[in-house]
């Protein structure tokens, strides 16, 4: 079979003929983004036929110096290994996925939670009602401040005992993790051996992606990175797919052992090697995701929040230990996941509020994490109100004709002339391959901006063919209806070899996906008497709001128009509230507090949400309240 | 009466203030109100609705129009009971249970107002006991169900087979998620992509019954 990839190569390669097209390209490494799990219900796997022949629902179709056809690899068996096929680079689940891990955080006094103590164990001269763990234990009570300690295991015992036995002048090495006066004891070592070194692990695990850190627990230094895609991606790759398949015990089961084995232990196994360190030392995990990925993570169900009233298992999860779940890490080392808020506002949220520091500040303030969920967090002068107003994927680049994430090749801005030049910001600096979110919005507010879009997304199909930039396609609509669309790279001069438009269809994605989140924060706000207006800081979070320019967020209509000092942007706020939950003492009890003081709103609930989604539908809003134009605009994001 | 050009205007471009403005005058002033609705805001509403199946319009436009209109109707409503309107036939719609999104189905009910229905609004989360109530004591001749997400869309194949011993309904499925293919495997008589088509899809089913 010959295969042509759009990025860049021909190949040609042996693809089994027992199995669906896309499970055999995976096993030559052309990894498709089969994201509804093989169902044949998206076309994120579309491939494009040149010639061959293939079964499909159990009709038999020839491709043969015919017009080539786009199909759902996934519902396509080979039917002998003879073809010529072109994979389309927005059909490929990229390898190496572009993460947000760089975060702000607020000065934070460094108090370790781990602790390293040299004991030498007294010999008593009768041994009558007492043993070597009685004398070991009132050591380290005295220690802890007459504190409690956690009962030994088995297992450490046995390792206690094996000391014990080798050791000639009962030298010992203990390290031990204390919190609130309680500790565990996490190991017993030859106290002679070079201090073995005490790391943790802090994760953000995303839907889409998870990023790791690795952290010296003894001072809080941050050792090294690493991150990639969350492996469930591979069955589905929106949450609401996931609670589907972890209907079932075995669809749970697997979620959970993608994400475990999968994603976290690669990433354990990554940064353990490249700092020369063994899993053993890895005496800590702090994760923080939304409620979902907690759910998967420790293998519960996330069944119930698929369906109203929404309802997760628990908020506050249980600690489980490295090696009860099976990560590669010290067995004993405590497993915590950030609590949850609600179904759809999960420890990512907490996270975020407690690294933004939104607590403590004054008066009205906002946190928004402009996602697929758009979570939404109020603080009105110390009283915590939330929501999630499922914006979609859009921003994401899914659902978009030429869109695809903010990997290289992707469009990551772009500027417009008023004769409809574009200019295009392209990452890695090669030829475009498509676009990611932040490029989309800059398009819609420059092309706005000069009349190329009216207030209702639709273009001005004149000035567009003046310009030369007028184009059509048929392919991102579901029925096959042909849409209008602007040409921004011709087919020469993208990496595809195909022009990248952006067509009405995905105009009016965007502008569903923006409307949800402006009417879902105005809302919120109204729903405690208030309007942007009272607004002192709009604090936006997560990875997509860093690439986001705010002149164009503006300009479309997805964040008011406020000035640039009463916008903050804290990046991946769930990644360092996992740092800070591994190496601030006062954090994961902060947690625990944040957890459970956002009272949740459902939007569904409250009247005028319709009425101002209807609104924000239009660029930048039907209602010009919050778009006055007389602020100095809020300008470019900093670098 | 002729067409009110300036109804018309604002119903079209989603004027929703001005709409309410000309309306609430021509009530006041004791005009005929029937005409305000047949002659110029339904025709507006049905030309964003052509639009809209040709691809000329989009979801913001219909949206904001519908918007619009149903400002004028929430006006006109009450005072149509006494003026001896006449629907086409009656029909009833709800968003399935567990499923709270309906902006979708409140488009699809201004669509078939304007296509001269009467529409029981059932509300949402419906289950089907709710559907069978409108057919069975209220008249339904037509069950459409609105569901917007991939878990909430299952309950349709509970619904039609809730309705199985009322075959002479016929019902009609739509929402985002939703695909022709999987409304005939459940086994509904039609399947609208938006609503414009709803409305086509019940007049057929209306003319293959009668
Ligand atoms: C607005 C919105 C909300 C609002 C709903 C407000 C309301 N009163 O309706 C709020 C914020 C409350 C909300 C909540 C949730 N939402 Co929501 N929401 C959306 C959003 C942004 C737009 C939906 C919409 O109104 N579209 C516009 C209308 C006009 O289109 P439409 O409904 O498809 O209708 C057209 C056609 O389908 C057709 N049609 C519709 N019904 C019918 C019926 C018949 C008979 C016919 C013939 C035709 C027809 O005609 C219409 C006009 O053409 C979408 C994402 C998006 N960008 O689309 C997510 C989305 C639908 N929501 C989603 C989710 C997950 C949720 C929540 C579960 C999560 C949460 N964060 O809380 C909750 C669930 C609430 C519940 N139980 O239903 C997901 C669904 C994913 C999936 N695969 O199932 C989406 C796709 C976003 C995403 N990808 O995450 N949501």
């Amino acid at each position: 079979m010959n295969l042509h990839l759009d990025n860049g190569g021909e190949m040609n390669v042996r693809i089994a003929t027992t199995r669906n097209l896309a499970a055999g390209l995976r096993d030559v490494g052309v990894t498709l983004n089969t994201r509804c799990g093989e169902r044949g219900a998206c076309k994120g796997c579309h491939v494009e036929i040149h010639r061959g022949q293939f079964r499909k629902n159990g009709q038999t179709i020839h491709v043969y110096n015919a017009e080539p056809c786009l199909e759902r690899a996934c519902q396509l068996i080979p039917v002998d290994d003879d073809g010529d096929i072109r994979v389309p680079t927005t059909s490929l689940l990229e390898t190496a996925a572009q993460v947000d891990d760089a975060f702000a955080i607020h000065p934070f006094e460094h108090h370790p939670f781990i602790r390293k103590i040299s004991v030498v164990l007294p010999l008593p001269a009768q041994g009558k009602g007492i043993s070597d763990w009685n004398l070991l234990d009132n050591i380290l009570r005295q220690e802890l401040g007459d504190g409690e300690l956690v009962e030994p295991d088995r297992e450490l015992l046995a390792d206690f005992s094996l000391l014990l036995a080798g050791s000639e002048d009962r030298r010992l090495g203990v390290t031990m993790e204390v919190r609130d006066g309680r500790g565990t004891i996490l190991s017993i070592h030859d106290e002679a051996e070079d201090s073995p070194p005490i790391l943790g692990l802090a994760s953000d695990i995303g839907t889409t992606t998870v990023a790791s850190l690795l952290v010296d627990l003894r001072n809080g230094e941050i050792l090294d990175r690493a991150s990639g895609y969350n492996q469930q991606i591979s069955l589905a790759d929106d949450v609401a797919s996931r609670i589907d398949i972890a209907g079932t015990p075995e669809g749970t089961h697997e979620l959970q052992r993608l994400v475990l084995f999968e994603t976290l232990n690669k990433h354990l196994e990554i940064l353990l090697k490249r700092t020369g360190n063994r899993g053993g030392n890895v005496h800590s995990i702090m994760l923080s995701g939304n409620t979902v990925m907690s759910h998967l993570l420790l293998g519960l169900s996330p069944r119930g929040i698929g369906q109203l009233p929404f309802l997760p298992v628990v908020r506050h999860y249980p600690t489980a230990t490295a090696g009860v779940i099976g990560l590669a890490a010290n067995r004993r080392a405590p497993v915590r996941v950030v609590p949850s808020i609600a179904g759809y506002v999960g420890g990512d949220l907490v996270s975020d509020i407690y690294t933004s520091g939104l607590l403590g500040m004054p008066g009205t303030t906002l946190l928004v994490d402009i996602g697929t969920n758009g979570e939404i967090i109020l603080n009105d002068d110390g009283n915590l109100y939330g929501c999630a107003t499922a914006a979609g994927p859009a921003f994401e680049g899914a659902g978009i004709h030429c869109g695809m994430r903010a990997t290289r090749g992707a469009i990551e801005h772009l500027t417009i002339d008023a004769d409809g030049t574009p200019h295009l910001e392209v990452i890695g600096d090669t030829r475009p391959l498509g676009l990611c979110g932040s490029a989309i919005v800059d398009f819609i507010a420059a092309a706005h901006h000069h009349g190329f879009i009216n207030d209702m997304g639709r273009l001005d199909l004149d000035a567009v063919r003046k310009c030369g930039r007028y184009t059509s396609t048929n392919i991102a609509t579901k029925d096959g209806r042909t849409v209008h669309a602007f040409l921004l790279a011709k087919a020469g001069e993208s990496g595809t070899g195909h022009g990248i438009i952006v067509s009405e269809h995905d105009i009016a994605e965007v502008l569903k996906a923006k409307a949800a989140i402006y009417a879902g924060m105005k809302t919120l706000l109204a729903s405690r008497g208030k309007s942007f207006r009272d607004v002192s800081k709009l604090i936006l979070a997560g990875g997509f709001a860093r690439h986001l320019d705010l002149i164009s967020a503006v300009g479309i209509g997805l964040l008011p128009e406020l000035e640039r000092d009463r916008y903050l942007i804290v990046g991946n706020g769930s990644l360092a509230g996992a740092y800070l939950g591994l190496t601030e003492e006062s954090a994961w009890g902060s947690f625990r507090v944040i957890a459970d003081l956002p009272e949740c709103i459902e939007l569904n609930q409250c009247d005028e949400f319709e009425d101002l989604y209807v609104e924000a539908l239009m660029i930048p809003n039907l209602e010009e309240d919050d778009f006055p134009g007389n602020h100095s605009p809020p300008g470019r994001k900093e670098p | 009466m002729a067409v009110n050009e300036a109804l018309y205007q604002a119903v079209a471009s989603g004027k929703k203030k001005q709409v309410q403005q000309i309306v609430t005058e021509a009530v006041e002033r004791g005009d005929e109100v029937l005409p305000l609705l047949d002659e110029s805001m339904i025709p507006a509403m049905q030309e964003v609705g052509d639009k809209f199946s040709r691809g000329d319009a989009f979801i913001p436009e219909m949206l904001i129009a519908a918007r619009a209109m149903q400002a004028g109707v929430d006006i006109i409503e009450p005072l149509l009971v006494n003026s001896g309107h006449k629907p086409v036939a009656r029909v009833c719609i709800g968003t399935v249970k567990g499923d709270l999104h309906d902006i979708g189905k409140n488009l699809v009910i201004i669509m078939m107002k304007s296509a001269g229905f009467e529409v029981i609004d059932l509300g949402t989360d419906c289950e089907v006991e709710k559907y069978r109530d409108a057919v069975i004591n209220q008249g339904a001749k037509v069950v459409l169900a609105s569901a917007l997400l991939s878990t909430t869309m299952t309950y349709m194949k509970t619904l039609v087979d809730g309705m199985k011993d009322l075959p002479d309904v016929p019902i009609v499925l739509g929402g985002a998620p939703l695909t022709q293919e999987y409304v005939d495997e459940i086994g509904a008589h039609g399947y609208g992509r938006d609503a414009s088509d709803a409305v086509r899809i019940v007049k057929d089913l209306l003319a293959k019954t009668a």
